[in-house]
C-alpha cells in the first residue's frame, strides 16, 4: 500500500452563518482518516494522506475551494516528477482513497453532479466556493496517475441553482484511462438532503456511518476463498444497511431514498478494497461487526421455547425471550420446532437492537 | 449440491417491474442469464433465506422471504411509481388530475398540449392556500424568438393543474422556461405533421412558492399518433424513460420487442432504441478491458425501428435522423440544423461530427446551442443565454481545448529506454508528499495556455483524437475546427 495516497476533506465551519449547524462531517472526516491510514485499513503511509479539517484554520472562510483544489493540483506535480525520473506513462500510484464531508447540493447546470461547499461558501454566490467531487476525482482517473481511484461523499445534493462550475481542467489524458477502476459512492440522492444525526453523543453523518462500518469488515465478501472487502461486497452492503442507519422517523418518509448512490462497474476481476481487518476494530456496542438481535414472542405461549437460528452452515440455539444474541449483518432463518413456526429475517447494521416475532 | 437446489420463480403484477434476488450475504445472485429479471423470473438456489427486490422507475419493494420445498414462487405486488402524467395507477397523482388529463383527451396532427400540476402528500384540508400558477414562466417560442399563442385551461388551489393547447405548423419550437434567480432554460419541440405532442411537467415542489416552475429535466413528452388513449402505452413510455435517466440498459432486453410492435408510440420507440444503443457502446467499453464478454449489436433492430419512425414523424425530424446515426443508418444528405429534443440523440451527432465535420449546418440553431447545455436527464436542455453569449464561452473552451492539445505528450518522449527500466526496476522516484494547506492562500487564476496550432491540425487527424475532443468539449467538429483556425 506504499503506493496508495488519499485526500480527506471534512467542513464543519462555514463562513455563511445560515450554513452553520452541520454537526458531522469533521467527526467523519476524522474517522475515515483514521481508517485509511490504518494498516488494518486503507493502510495509506502517513506522508501521503492529506486531512483537511475546517478545524484547522484560524479564520471561518478556510479552507477554501482553491486549498482543496491545491492538494488535487499537487498529484499533477508528483505525476511530473515521476514521469521525469522513469520516463513511462505508468500511474505513480496504486489507489487514490478521497473523502468528502459537508453542506454540498446538486448544481442545476448538470444535476448528476455532487458539490461539496468549501468554508468561504456564501449564499447566492457558490460559484467559486465549491469543488465538484467527481470531477476531481474523474481527472485523477482520466490522468491515470493511479489504478483504482475510490471517492466517497457524504454531502447533500439539494439542487441549487448556480451559474457556473468549479471545475478543474482536463488534465493529462491517458489513452488507457478505461483500464483505471473507480468506485464513487454518495451519502444522498439527487435533490435528497444527507442526513446526520447523534449517536453516542457525537454527530455523524448516516452515510459515513454504514461507509465505516462496512470497512471495518461488516462488508466482507463472503465468497472469496480469503475473507476481503470488495467493491462488490461494499456496495452491497451499502445498498443493505443505509437504511439500518438512517434517522429512525425518516425511515417511513415517502420521498426519502434507502439507499446510497453508488457508481462502479462489474468486471470479471473483482475489485478487492481491503482484508477483512485481524484486529481492533468493534462498531459502537464494541461487538466486532455484529448487531444484537432478540428472538421475541409474539404468540401466547412461545416464551421460553428453544429456537435455532441458521445461516448457510452456522447454528445458535436459544430461547425466545428478551435474550439478546449478536450476529453479523445479512440474512437468517429462525426455526421454533414445538410452534411448528420456521421464517426468514434480517439483520441490518444499523443502531439499535433487531426483534424477531415469532 | 446440485439436487437440492430449488428453481424459486418471483413474478410481479407489473410486467416492466425490474426484480433480483439478494442472498444472506447481501450480494445479488447471478447466473448466466444475468443478476436480474423484468416482470418476472426464476432463479435456481439452495434452499435459505433471500430478500426479493423490485424496482419500477425510481420505487423500491423488498420482502425477505425463506425459500425452500414448498415455498418456491413470490409475487411482487403492484408497484406504483412517480410520473409527472397524471397516469391512473402510478404515484404523485390524484383523481382530479387524471379526470381533468381524461376529458381533455383529443390528440389531433399538429397539436402541441402542455400539462403543468402540483402535485403533495399533504390531504386537501392541509394544503395551505396559494394561488399558483403551475404554467407561470413557459412559454413555447419559434426559432426566432416568436411567443405561439396557447390556449390554457386552468384549475388553481389545491393541487393546481394547467393545461395548454395549440395548433401549430409542423417544425423545431423552443419550449422556454422563466425561472426567477437563474437564467431562461429551453429545450426542443419537435412538432409532426401527423402527430400531437404532449408535455407533462410537475413543478418543484420542495422550493417556496413564489420561485416554483416547472422540472423540465423531469418532464415526460410523449408524441402520438391519432387513437384512443392508452394508459399501458403511457406506463410503457414512463418505464422507459427513467430507464434512460438512470441508463439502466440491461432493461433493453424487456424493450426490445416492445418497439419492435408496429403499436409502440413513437416516444417508446426512441426511448427504447436509445436504450439498446447505449447497451451497445457501453458493452463495447467494457470488452476493451475484458474481450471475453460477449458482442452486443442492436442496429439491425434500431435500423427497423427508425425506418418505422421515418414513416410516422417524417423524414426530417432531428431525433429520428439522430438515432438512425447510432443505427449505421444516417441519412447522408440530412444536416442537423436543430438539435434533437433526446440528449442521448445530441451526443449521437458530435460523435458522428467528428468523422462528418458538416453534419451540424453552419450557423444553424443546433450550432448555438453548445456552450450552456443544462441541466441533465433525458432532454437537451440549454440556457437561453447561451444563444447570445458565445464571447462568454470563448475564454473556457480555449483552455479547454489549450490543455487537451497540450496535455498529449509525443509518444517519443516518453518511451523508456534499456537503461530507463532497469533503474526503474531497483529505485524508486522519491515523490513529494502533500504541502501544507495553509501555506496556500494565493489565489491565482491558471493563465490560459498557448496554443500550437499546427500540432493541433496534427492531432486531429487522429480520428480517435477527434472524436474525445468532441466528446470532452461537447461541440460539433466544424465548430472546434471554425473556432481553432480564426484563434
Amino acid at each position: 500500500m506504499n503506493d496508495d495516497w488519499a485526500i480527506v476533506v471534512g467542513i464543519r465551519s462555514y463562513w455563511e452563518p445560515s450554513l452553520q449547524g452541520l454537526e458531522g462531517p469533521e467527526n467523519d472526516a476524522r474517522e475515515f482518516y483514521d481508517w485509511v491510514i490504518s494498516p488494518d485499513g486503507g493502510g495509506v503511509p502517513e506522508g501521503q494522506a492529506k486531512r483537511i479539517l475546517s478545524s484547522d484554520f484560524q479564520g471561518a472562510q478556510e479552507p477554501t475551494a482553491t486549498m482543496v483544489q491545491a492538494m488535487f493540483d499537487h498529484l499533477d506535480a508528483v505525476d511530473a516528477k515521476f514521469k521525469k525520473e522513469t520516463r513511462t506513462r505508468k500511474p505513480f500510484g496504486r489507489r487514490l482513497w478521497i473523502y468528502f464531508s459537508g453542506h454540498g447540493f446538486a448544481p442545476d447546470i448538470d444535476d448528476k453532479l455532487t458539490a461539496l461547499l468549501t468554508a468561504e461558501a456564501a449564499l447566492g454566490a457558490f460559484h467559486k466556493s465549491h469543488v465538484i467531487t467527481s470531477k476531481l476525482a474523474d481527472y485523477c482517473a482520466t490522468a491515470r496517475y493511479f489504478t483504482e481511484v475510490f471517492m466517497f461523499a457524504d454531502c447533500c445534493r439539494t439542487i441549487m441553482p448556480v451559474t457556473q462550475l468549479n471545475v478543474k481542467p482536463i488534465g493529462k489524458r491517458s489513452d488507457d484511462a478505461d483500464e483505471v477502476r473507480t468506485f464513487y459512492a454518495y451519502g444522498a440522492r439527487i435533490g435528497k438532503e444527507s442526513r446526520e444525526w447523534e449517536v453516542n453523543g457525537q454527530y455523524r453523518g448516516v452515510f459515513t456511518m454504514t461507509l465505516m462500518e462496512g470497512l471495518r469488515g461488516a462488508a466482507v465478501d463472503r465468497s472469496e476463498k480469503t475473507p476481503v472487502i470488495t467493491a462488490e461486497s461494499l456496495n452491497n452492503f451499502l445498498h443493505n444497511n443505509f437504511a439500518a442507519f438512517m434517522v429512525p422517523d425518516d425511515r417511513g418518509r415517502a420521498g426519502i431514498r434507502r439507499e446510497p448512490e453508488v457508481q462502479y462497474e462489474h468486471r470479471a476481476t473483482k475489485l478487492v478494497i481491503a482484508p477483512l481487518p485481524e484486529t481492533t476494530f468493534v462498531n459502537r456496542e464494541g461487538n466486532a461487526t455484529k448487531y444484537p438481535v432478540r428472538i421475541l414472542a409474539r404468540t401466547k405461549g412461545a416464551e421460553g421455547e428453544p429456537y435455532v437460528i441458521t445461516r448457510r452452515s452456522m447454528n445458535i440455539e436459544g430461547k425466545v425471550g428478551d435474550e439478546i444474541i449478536d450476529l453479523e449483518a445479512g440474512l437468517y432463518v429462525v426455526s421454533v420446532r414445538s410452534l411448528f413456526f420456521v421464517e426468514a429475517f434480517e439483520v441490518t447494521a444499523g443502531p439499535g437492537v433487531v426483534d424477531v416475532h415469532v | 449440491m446440485s439436487t437440492s437446489r430449488i428453481a424459486f420463480h418471483v413474478t410481479a403484477a407489473d410486467a416492466d417491474a425490474e426484480l433480483f434476488l439478494v442472498d444472506c450475504d447481501f450480494a445479488l445472485v447471478a447466473d448466466e442469464q444475468g443478476d436480474r429479471g423484468i416482470g418476472d423470473r426464476t432463479w435456481l438456489v439452495e434452499p435459505g433465506p433471500y430478500k426479493v427486490k423490485a424496482r419500477r422507475g425510481t420505487a423500491i419493494r423488498e420482502q425477505v422471504v425463506l425459500v425452500r420445498p414448498g415455498a418456491e414462487t413470490f409475487a411482487v405486488p403492484h408497484i406504483a411509481f412517480a410520473s409527472p402524467i397524471p397516469i391512473p395507477g402510478t404515484a404523485w397523482t390524484h383523481e382530479h388530475h387524471m379526470e381533468l388529463a381524461r376529458s381533455t383527451w383529443a390528440p389531433r396532427p399538429g397539436n402541441l398540449w402542455i400539462t403543468a400540476r402540483e402535485w403533495t402528500e399533504a390531504e386537501r384540508s392541509q394544503k395551505p392556500i396559494a394561488e399558483i400558477d403551475p404554467s407561470r414562466g413557459l412559454s413555447v417560442l419559434t426559432l426566432d424568438g416568436t411567443a405561439m399563442p396557447m390556449e390554457w385551461r386552468k384549475t388553481l388551489g389545491w393541487e393546481p393543474i394547467a393545461i395548454g393547447m395549440a395548433d401549430v405548423p409542423p417544425g423545431p419550437y423552443r419550449l422556454h422556461l422563466d425561472a426567477p434567480d437563474r437564467k431562461p432554460v429551453e429545450m426542443m419541440l419537435t412538432i409532426s405533421p401527423e402527430c400531437s405532442t404532449q408535455v407533462y411537467l410537475l413543478t418543484e415542489t420542495p422550493l417556496p412558492p413564489d420561485k416554483r416552475r416547472v422540472d423540465l429535466i423531469n418532464g415526460a413528452i410523449t408524441i402520438r399518433l391519432p387513437g384512443p388513449r392508452s394508459d399501458e402505452a403511457w406506463q410503457l413510455e414512463e418505464i422507459a424513460r427513467q430507464a434512460l435517466i438512470d441508463d439502466r440498459t440491461k432493461f433493453s432486453a424487456f424493450l426490445k420487442p416492445e418497439i419492435l410492435k408496429d403499436t409502440a408510440t413513437p416516444m417508446l420507440s426512441l426511448f427504447g432504441a436509445h436504450l439498446l444503443v447505449n447497451e451497445a457502446r457501453k458493452q463495447n467499453e467494457r470488452r476493451k478491458t475484458d474481450p471475453s464478454l460477449p458482442e452486443i449489436d442492436h442496429r439491425d433492430t434500431v435500423a427497423r425501428v427508425v425506418e418505422r419512425l421515418r414513416s410516422q414523424l417524417g423524414r426530417d425530424h432531428p431525433d429520428v435522423e439522430a438515432l438512425a446515426l447510432g443505427a449505421g443508418v444516417g441519412n447522408p444528405d440530412y444536416r442537423f440544423t436543430v438539435p434533437p429534443m433526446l440528449r442521448g440523440g445530441w451526443q449521437r451527432v458530435l460523435s458522428e461530427s467528428s468523422r462528418r465535420e458538416d453534419l451540424c449546418m453552419r450557423d444553424s440553431f443546433a450550432q448555438k446551442i453548445w456552450g450552456q447545455l443544462w441541466g441533465d436527464g433525458p432532454w437537451l436542455l440549454w440556457t437561453e443565454d447561451a444563444l447570445h453569449s458565445e464571447e462568454a464561452w470563448t475564454e473556457r473552451a480555449t483552455l479547454l481545448l489549450a490543455q487537451f492539445l497540450q496535455t498529449l505528450p509525443p509518444e517519443e518522449e516518453m518511451t523508456p529506454t534499456f537503461m530507463d527500466s532497469f533503474r526503474n526496476y531497483f529505485i524508486k522516484p522519491d515523490l513529494p508528499g502533500f504541502p501544507d494547506v495553509a501555506a496556500l492562500r494565493v489565489n491565482t487564476p491558471a493563465a490560459i495556455p498557448q496554443i500550437d496550432k499546427e500540432r493541433a491540425r496534427k492531432i486531429l487527424e487522429d480520428p480517435e483524437k477527434r472524436k474525445a475532443l468532441v466528446k470532452e468539449l461537447g461541440l460539433p467538429m466544424n465548430t472546434i475546427r471554425d473556432w481553432l483556425e480564426k484563434t
